[in-house]
């Protein structure tokens, strides 16, 4: 399954990009941090949040959307 | 009957004007006695010799939409307000200028105190907006929340 991830804020100044299509079977939120750690090494000094379906997901979530969003830290207000 | 989501958005800064006529907007609502307001100012701080001229705002909107949505339904249990306002910026907005306006109306005072705090405590935490502050010299630092 193909699934666009998003990227918010200084993610997009941290991994080069603002999308980018990943083809992905049966991951969880854990796995798919992994892999972005594992792309991006400057990914683990940050707190990620991933969300599917305009919800923050657990760890072990399965995903099951074809669009997820990568958040650093909110810092709105 | 379910409430339909607004957008909490408004393109660059909050301005005076916007807050005045909200409130005026409570004057035929006289089952309120009490209103509460958190303003939220863009600070010219000084960070390693450069001071911020102004913050630009990003966001997941429809999630932060949502959320805010949420946000209210929760607060409208737990509290017995009359109603409830978010207001947050997109895009720039200078030093000095008002970025978040929140608005809450109830009968009474303690209502509304405990009210505004939970619901600003739960903006900062949980909406998906990010703010970039910029500096004069056209470099930037990402904003962390406190």
């Amino acid at each position: 399954m193909d699934v666009t991830l998003t990227y918010y804020g200084k993610l997009v100044e941290v991994v080069g990009k603002s999308k980018e299509v990943l083809d992905v079977e049966a991951i969880t939120i854990q796995e798919l941090v992994i892999w972005l750690e594992n792309e991006y090494p400057d990914l683990k000094k940050l707190s990620l949040k991933i969300a599917q379906n305009n919800t923050i997901g657990e760890l072990e979530d399965e995903i099951t959307s074809k669009n997820i969003d990568i958040f650093p830290p909110f810092s709105g207000g | 009957m379910k409430k339909s989501i607004k957008n909490i958005f408004v393109e660059g800064a909050i301005t005076p004007e916007k807050i005045a006529q909200s409130i005026a907007a409570h004057q035929s609502k006289t089952g309120i006695g009490a209103h509460d307001i958190f303003l939220g100012q863009v600070r010219a701080d000084e960070i390693e010799g450069k001071i911020v001229q102004a913050i630009e705002f990003t966001a997941q909107i429809e999630m932060a939409n949502q959320i805010c949505h949420d946000i209210k339904e929760h607060t409208f249990e737990r509290h017995p307000i009359h109603c409830m306002h978010i207001y947050h910026s997109i895009g720039k907005v200078k030093a000095g200028e008002i970025c978040i306006f929140v608005f809450v109306s109830a009968a009474h005072r303690t209502t509304v105190f405990n009210a505004l705090q939970e619901v600003v405590n739960e903006i900062k935490a949980n909406v998906p907006i990010f703010g970039k502050e910029l500096f004069e010299d056209e470099t930037h630092q990402w904003k962390e929340n406190k």
